[in-house]
């Protein structure tokens, strides 16, 4: 989308002079009483503002207050606290059917007694819209998902694919201001959902509605969005773009939950050498570029112990690097098991003198030339302006 | 079979080994030979007794062979026709009341959202189920008793009756009392059937309707109702089954009276089987009466399967 270029990072957008704001969510909570008594905070005092035709994913792991959200948005729960606008007009206690919004659910949700023109048509007939309206609209909805020849058919005699399409149909025939998405391709199979992930996202050119799209799946997080929500505990972790996601995590959480296969993480402790930092884990030493040594420096926290993150892109295998390397961008590691992907290998990696522990496992991608065989012990380099240091206590990243 | 063919253990030796390769090669008559024989004792010898009773004239001494007598009789009899309507009037009345009041009861338990309490009144109103029939007509038959029952009773302290009112004596009263008894005795049933049907509905069906803008009597047309409709069926062809063939609350409640107003056919049948002792003509009413449940049941079944089959996405 050309108009992604508008878009702040951060939690909180500065003002946006070009678009309007479509959604204001203000210290939205969301608290539950247990039967013991004891109260659950599903939703922890989230704010997030979306912009008119913006494409935003919550994305986080189950349990993590993202449906709660979204449902708070729908109108299906009430917050226990804060407020949320729609259009810039709070819609406290409103019904869902007086916020001009649409959902499509995760189990599709259609009538099974309903044809699929039944299906589609239905929001429209109890809005009480003219008959011809309804059939030229539900005729165009199905044309525009490629469903048209099906419209006489019951949801039972459509693939999961088509009642998919059905489900994104009722939704768009109405043409509401905001289009909300709970999990709504988690019940395809792999290669249905890859496919209705790109129709979505041209679905989405071509509406350019504002969308709400909740997900656990961090690839649908990353292709659809034009920012990503990364929330955890009921609390949200980091708005950003999904490129500042992956590249500048604003915490060990966000680290860990985007990217696949996962971040490495290592408690070390830190020295100087030379002019440069130079951080310790059990097993290897690292030599810091100078710009993240200046980052650590201004850092006003303890920086003695620090959370050393790397991801498995990060490494490669030290044979196949071309220029030359400097001591502390690499170090010798055990090679315990060799998984090649195709494009690039995946290997499973043990510092030397930790080879026979399991426990001190960590994942590197390198180049599919790589001659690492199960058993050996490699040379393997880092390469250290890609790595990322985080508070131990806050889990805080230093260097975003 | 032999064992071999089964994957299962060599031929054995001595007793025990030949006993279990008898069992062996003979599995089929082994698991089914029992419910065979007990199926013969319990249906197919009555049954077929029934039937052939049905073939002989019994009127007078012993029996004799003539085909066409009991059932030329049965359409032929006016009181018959009576116990057809009576039985028409019974079971349609009971049906709507049971479940309808079986519906009106689980919209309510569906509510509860604790389901501790929700299982706990299940069972608790199942009891009124499983109070024996005859014990419900006795108990109705004393609620209305003309002189000491408690409900003319009421009617009098409340006002609303001036003196007492004999509801069993009168045609249309009585009917609505046998009916009353046999609905109190079946909600629960239909209440607990419907109960389960409200329960499989799935809460994003809600959700849907209402995002698509739906008032909750649109909900309740458009999602609640087709989703019942399978248990609806289950509800009130069993619940019509057993109504139909009702014996014990009108025999027990009015014993068919005041003049055959509430004589439904299982009563009509009782009446000349073992007051008259025309057990051939009894016999005869029978197959008529089990004809028509087997045939309404099967075609209900099919029509129930059908539904099924549109509503499983």
């Amino acid at each position: 989308m050309s108009d992604t270029d508008h878009t702040t990072d951060g939690a909180a957008p500065t003002a946006d002079e070009d678009r309007a704001l479509s959604l204001e969510l203000d210290g939205i909570t969301k608290e539950y009483t247990e039967d013991d008594g004891s109260t659950v905070v599903a939703v922890d005092d989230v704010s997030l503002d979306v912009y008119e035709g913006e494409f935003i994913v919550l994305v986080g792991p189950s349990g993590c207050g993202k449906t709660t959200t979204l449902r708070i948005v729908a109108g299906l729960e009430q917050p226990t606290r804060g407020s949320l606008r729609i259009g810039g007009e709070d819609v406290a206690g409103r019904e869902p059917r007086e916020r001009d919004i649409a959902m499509v659910f995760q189990n599709y949700a259609l009538y099974p007694h309903k044809t699929v023109r039944g299906n589609i048509a239905f929001p429209l007939k109890i809005r009480k819209y003219p008959d011809d309206e309804i059939e030229t609209r539900v005729q165009d909805t199905a044309d525009l998902l490629g469903i048209g020849e099906l419209l006489d058919r019951h949801p039972a005699d459509l693939s999961g694919g088509q009642q998919q399409r059905v489900a994104l149909g009722r939704a768009i025939v109405r043409d509401p201001a905001v289009f909300l998405f709970d999990e709504p391709l988690s019940n395809l199979d792999a290669k249905l959902r890859i496919q209705m992930r790109t129709e979505l996202n041209k679905l989405h050119d071509r509406v350019g509605r504002t969308s709400v799209y909740v997900t656990h799946d961090q690839v649908e997080a990353m292709t659809l969005s034009d920012r990503v929500v990364v929330m955890n505990d009921g609390t949200v972790q980091q708005v950003a773009r999904p490129k500042t996601v992956y590249q500048q995590p604003a915490n060990r959480f966000v680290a860990g939950f985007i990217g696949e296969p996962p971040m490495n993480f290592f408690p070390v402790t830190t020295s100087p050498e030379g002019d440069r930092l130079r951080v310790d884990a059990d097993g290897f030493s690292l030599v810091l570029p100078p710009e993240i040594t200046d980052t650590v420096a201004a850092w006003d926290g303890d920086t003695d112990r620090l959370e050393l993150g790397i991801r498995p892109e990060a490494f490669e295998d030290a044979a196949l690097v071309e220029r030359s390397l400097a001591a502390g961008e690499t170090f010798p590691a055990y090679v315990a098991v060799v998984e090649p992907m195709g494009p690039n290998t995946d290997l499973a990696l043990r510092p030397d003198n930790r080879a026979d522990d399991e426990a001190a496992e960590f994942t590197a991608r390198v180049a599919n030339e790589t001659d690492a065989a199960a058993g050996e012990t490699i040379e393997i380099a880092v390469d250290t302006t890609e790595i990322h240091l985080f508070d131990p206590e806050t889990g805080e990243n230093i260097l975003a | 079979m032999a064992a071999e063919e089964l994957g299962g253990a060599p031929h054995g030796e001595g007793v025990v080994g030949q006993l279990s390769d008898w069992v062996n090669d003979h599995i089929r008559t082994v698991l089914l030979g029992p419910s065979l024989v007990a199926l013969f004792v319990v249906f197919i010898y009555p049954a077929t007794m029934l039937l052939w009773l049905s073939l002989q004239n019994t009127r007078g001494i012993g029996e004799t062979f003539e085909p066409a007598y009991n059932y030329g009789r049965i359409f032929t009899d006016p009181t018959f026709w009576n116990a057809v309507e009576k039985t028409l009037i019974y079971s349609t009345g009971s049906l709507i009341l049971s479940v309808g009041a079986g519906l009106a009861i689980a919209l309510a338990l569906n509510k509860v959202l604790d389901s501790r309490v929700r299982n706990a009144y299940a069972t608790l109103i199942l009891i009124s189920w499983a109070v024996p029939l005859s014990i419900v007509g006795v108990t109705w038959r004393w609620m209305f008793n003309g002189q000491l029952g408690v409900v003319n009773k009421l009617l009098i302290d409340l006002g609303i009756l001036e003196s007492s009112y004999s509801w069993l004596g009168n045609s249309l009263s009585a009917m609505v009392v046998v009916i009353l008894a046999d609905s109190w005795s079946r909600i629960p049933f239909a209440a607990v059937v419907l109960l389960a049907g409200l329960q499989s509905i799935p809460q994003e069906m809600y959700d849907a309707a209402k995002m698509d803008g739906a008032t909750t009597l649109q909900t309740f047309r458009h999602v609640t109702l087709p989703y019942l409709r399978p248990s609806f069926f289950v509800a009130g062809l069993i619940t019509w089954m057993f109504a139909f063939r009702a014996f014990a609350i009108p025999f027990s409640t009015t014993g068919g009276g005041p003049g055959g107003a509430t004589e439904t056919l299982a009563v009509y049948i009782h009446r000349f089987g073992i007051q008259l002792l025309d057990y051939g003509f009894a016999s005869a009413v029978s197959v008529f009466l089990v004809a028509v449940t087997l045939i309404v049941a099967t075609g209900y079944v099919y029509f129930i399967l059908e539904q099924i089959e549109e509503i499983e996405v």
